[in-house]
């Protein structure tokens, strides 16, 4: 278990960037999320840890020391691949002993840490087994099994779940972050699936293009995005946008500029300073109010319902607004009809200017 | 598969809708008419011809004298080679050709194959160097071999000479002639080993290497614990193909030994091919030719299975 | 990050790339050697080129005039007569039957496919002790015609596994679209299918063509005299006269020519090739 810093990090195949300039810290038993979509250099992130990609430019260390340039084989780490890939011609103990017996530790060593990493992965009654016809959920254990049996620096997963059926997953999520936090090692975990991401992670560092867009924990992300991006990438069902247009007397829905905003003082500030002319509205769904009977008024506004759909517990009606559609989360007996009236709460409302960055 | 369909559309819209009343050959007809042919020479070349031989080797007779009438033996024939050491000797000595030259092809074989498993700069014109040997006619090596092999001016010995090891007789005796042999036996064919044992290697999933890898394992453990044991169905393969051709091997023996010196270098195969075309006793060799194909066969099944059930599987 | 050193599979790549191409440079050399210089030690490098052993293959100059070089020329024209002529009957007859055995299930057909696949596991000696009856009583001792249909023969089996092997490629549905709209089977065999495995057809017929040209075991019994093929040819030079070494290896360097263009051709089928189709994709 150590610490993990990452200083720096650049890596180029060829005329494209993957991983620009990224720098982290990880300390010992913290559990970090790359989450960001295909293509934005978490996965080459990953691997550069791990020693199975090189890097351009940068530094990587392990408690202080660097392993830049050390092979994968030197640095200690456990790894989880995404198609999980176990030893398909050795048993369960056997693929668990393979990291142990690759560098020589002695028989009777290698029978008690098998014997241990069992008992906390409740693996136990399937070591005689061949990994081949075991289900997913237990090939997943084995895996983790096998990184961690050595007691590595830090365990990295690459969208391990990915490739496991839908009704497995909450479980082996859930069954995952016990393992860790009893093992206290210090992880990096990459997903596109930002539900994922803030089930399991102490901290959630969202990537695109090679750079870092926002880092912190769950609560931070969701509440307090950094940019459009991050705001539209992280929550399900996914944030709502509307197009504003800046007025003499205020901001307005730019297609009906009968409905007016009101927006925090910094953010006129702002978008003055900045001298837009469009500016965005954020709003998450189950931050919509149904105020049928209210007044119109500023960020009360009529409404069209479009569709309804009950899912779970909660009424996903889709409303249309002076052309825009704002989706909103609402409780299942909510009352709602063809003509309805929503209200949009200042203080939950986001601000962003059109090219994406936080106005507040 | 989508672009076989298109293809297939494609090609067919030349002509019209062919009326149904057209006569066709139904399936069946079309099957046989296309078997038939494979069938016939089958039968020809394979069945009738063993057919012939059990029925010969019941018999003592020449073909150089078709005026003697044969003589019915019924089992004599099989008795006396069976119970013939001389024959035993041959089994014998072929056996010991075929460890002689499969250890030679599956040490070298393997550990060029591990060489070659990566891609590298030049790999592809390498390798195909490397083939080289696969492509010449085992009786041009057999000369080749004989020339080098020679022990007055061959070019083995010169070089063992610069190791100050003094010249050694290779064709002129059997236990050395039996490595000469082999060796190029081996030379011929250690590609052939090279070509499936790469294949196997190769195709060993990315993840599992890296997981060896992140597992700590250094190449070499790697190799032998991960790459070697995933690739065994290949090189069983490539070692069930090569014990029956070892066994077949003729061709060298002609050009680099002519059986000797005496007949002691004489295989199985050889020895028969003595007793049919030296000495022309026809029924006897006959017998001995059953008997050989026998044992061939036999190892040609434990061969034939492994291939169904293999195919079966992938 | 470094790289683990590729030293130990270079080390290994070069030791056996001298042990595998040294002897085919040591013969090339021969083959242009005078006859002192061929048994000269330290073994000559560097010395005066003669070109004896090839005008001989070729049938020119007065080198094609010695005792053993007689015929040289002859057996050079019949290996490529009846390795082609061989190759040709035996693509045609695996083609046929690999469509057949891959297509329909007949009864016996796993009988046929073993049968099909014996032919590779019969030492050609064993055969012989009758195929010579055979033929002396069919007139087709020391002829052409008998090495073709012996060329054919030793390639069946290939022919037909590595060409069922492609056609289990092709799906079925290309024939069902046709036969649905009125055409026969044969008609989509022929414009459809065949088209197809056009790869296939050229790799069975490269590698029937190497293991013809290549043959030895039938035809030295079979055709002695007027109709030897080369590599016969070749071993009748261990003669009265001794050796004639330089035609030997020119004769051997004439004969792994066509081998190595075919090898090249057809190299992205050789696992499919040389494992009697067992191993290796059809499709690739």
């Amino acid at each position: 278990m150590a610490t993990v810093e990452i200083d720096n990090l650049t890596v180029r195949f060829g005329e494209v960037t993957a991983v620009d300039a990224f720098t982290m810290t990880l300390d010992q038993g913290e559990f970090v999320v790359l989450l960001g979509p295909s293509g934005c250099g978490k996965t080459t992130t990953l691997r550069c840890v791990a020693g199975l990609q090189s890097c351009t430019s940068g530094e990587i260390r392990f408690d202080g020391t660097p392993v830049t340039n050390l092979v994968p084989a030197e640095r200690n780490v456990g790894m989880v691949f995404q198609f999980v890939s176990l030893y398909p011609h050795l048993t369960v103990r056997q693929n668990i002993a393979f990291p142990l017996r690759a560098r020589g530790v002695r028989r009777a060593e290698i029978a008690k840490k098998i014997d241990r990493v069992a008992t906390v992965f409740m693996i136990g009654d399937i070591l005689g087994h061949y990994v081949v016809g075991l289900p997913p959920g237990a090939r997943q254990k084995v895996a983790l099994a096998r990184a961690v049996v050595r007691e590595p620096a830090v365990l990295l997963l690459d969208e391990p779940l990915s490739g496991v059926e839908e009704q497995y997953r909450e479980e082996m999520r859930w069954e995952l972050r016990h393992f860790q936090k009893e093992l206290g090692i210090t992880t990096v975990y990459v997903t596109h699936d930002q539900r994922e991401a803030m089930s399991l992670a102490d901290r959630v560092v969202l990537m695109r293009d090679g750079k870092t867009i926002q880092s912190g924990p769950p609560a931070a992300l969701f509440d307090d995005p950094a940019d459009r991006f991050a705001a539209s990438f992280i929550g399900s069902p996914s944030m709502n946008f509307l197009n504003l247009k800046v007025g003499a007397d205020g901001l307005s829905v730019a297609s009906d500029q009968t409905l007016l905003v009101s927006p925090p003082q910094q953010v006129i500030d702002r978008y003055r300073a900045q001298g837009l002319e469009e500016v965005i509205l954020g709003i998450r769904p189950h931050a919509v109010e149904l105020a049928n009977g209210a007044a119109v008024d500023n960020n009360v506004w009529p409404a069209q319902l479009v569709d309804a759909a009950l899912v779970g517990r909660d009424l996903q009606a889709d409303f249309s607004i002076g052309g825009q559609t704002i989706k909103a989360e609402l409780p299942f007996d909510a009352d709602v009809g063809g003509a309805s009236v929503l209200r949009l709460p200042p203080e939950r409302c986001f601000f962003f200017a059109p090219d994406g960055s936080r106005l507040g | 598969m989508a672009t076989n369909m298109s293809d297939a559309k494609r090609r067919m819209a030349g002509p019209e809708l062919r009326q149904k009343r057209t006569p066709m050959l139904s399936d069946s007809w079309l099957c046989a008419i296309f078997i038939a042919p494979s069938v016939l020479m089958l039968a020809l070349m394979v069945f009738y011809p063993f057919v012939m031989l059990i029925r010969y080797s019941g018999l003592t007779f020449s073909m150089l004298r078709p005026d003697v009438a044969p003589v019915h033996v019924g089992l004599g024939n099989y008795i006396d080679l069976l119970t013939d050491t001389g024959v035993w000797h041959r089994f014998a000595f072929t056996g010991k050709f075929v460890l002689a030259t499969l250890s030679i092809q599956f040490t070298v074989g393997i550990a060029a194959a591990y060489a070659f498993q990566r891609d590298f700069k030049g790999r592809d014109v390498l390798f195909t160097l490397a083939l080289m040997p696969m492509m010449f006619c085992p009786i041009v090596v057999g000369f080749l071999w004989q020339y080098m092999f020679n022990s007055e001016w061959g070019l083995v010995n010169w070089l063992v000479s610069l190791l100050g090891v003094a010249k050694i007789d290779w064709l002129g005796q059997s236990e050395n002639a039996l490595w000469a042999v082999a060796v190029a036996d081996a030379w011929t064919w250690t590609p052939f080993v090279i070509l499936l044992a790469t294949a196997g290697f190769r195709g060993i999933p990315k993840d599992i290497r890296e997981s060896a890898q992140v597992d700590g394992a250094s190449p070499a453990f790697t190799f032998f614990h991960v790459t070697l044991p995933m690739s065994l169905p290949i090189i069983v393969i490539a070692l069930l193909l090569r014990v029956i051709d070892a066994f077949k091997q003729f061709d060298l023996f002609v050009a680099m030994t002519g059986g000797g010196p005496g007949s002691e270098t004489e295989t199985a195969a050889y020895s028969l091919s003595k007793m049919a075309f030296g000495y022309f006793h026809t029924g006897q060799a006959s017998a001995f030719a059953i008997i050989l194909l026998v044992v061939i066969f036999g190892l040609s099944m434990v061969f034939v299975r492994y291939l169904t059930s293999l195919s079966n599987r992938i | 990050m470094r790289r683990s050193p590729l030293l130990v599979p270079a080390l290994i790549v070069g030791a056996y790339l001298a042990f595998s191409d040294g002897p085919v440079i040591w013969m090339i050399l021969s083959s242009i050697k005078s006859r002192t210089d061929l048994f000269t030690l330290p073994p000559k490098v560097l010395f005066h080129p003669v070109w004896t052993g090839y005008q001989a293959v070729f049938g020119v100059g007065a080198a094609s005039n010695s005792v053993v070089a007689v015929g040289l020329y002859a057996s050079l024209v019949t290996s490529i007569l009846t390795s082609v002529f061989g190759t040709l009957i035996a693509v045609a007859l695996g083609t046929f039957a690999g469509y057949a055995t891959s297509r329909f299930r007949f009864p016996g057909h796993g009988d046929f496919m073993f049968f099909v696949l014996s032919t590779r596991m019969i030492p050609p000696v064993a055969v012989l002790v009758f195929y010579l009856v055979m033929y002396s009583r069919l007139g087709l001792v020391d002829t052409k015609v008998g090495l073709i249909l012996v060329d054919a023969f030793i390639n069946l089996g290939l022919a037909t596994w590595i060409m069922k092997g492609f056609f289990d490629g092709v799906p079925s549905e290309v024939e069902n679209i046709a036969l649905v709209n009125g055409y026969s089977r044969f008609y989509a065999f022929t414009r459809l299918v065949l088209p197809m495995v056009r790869g296939g057809i050229a790799a069975t017929a490269g590698f029937c063509f190497i293991f013809a040209w290549n043959e030895f075991s039938f035809a030295s019994i079979l055709a002695t005299t007027s109709a030897k093929p080369l590599p016969v040819k070749i071993s009748v030079a261990m003669g009265a006269t001794g050796m004639e070494w330089t035609q030997i290896f020119a004769a051997g360097v004439v004969l792994v020519v066509p081998v190595a263009i075919f090898f090249y051709l057809i190299r992205r089928y050789l696992l499919i090739g040389m494992t009697f189709g067992v191993l290796g994709k059809g499709s690739e």
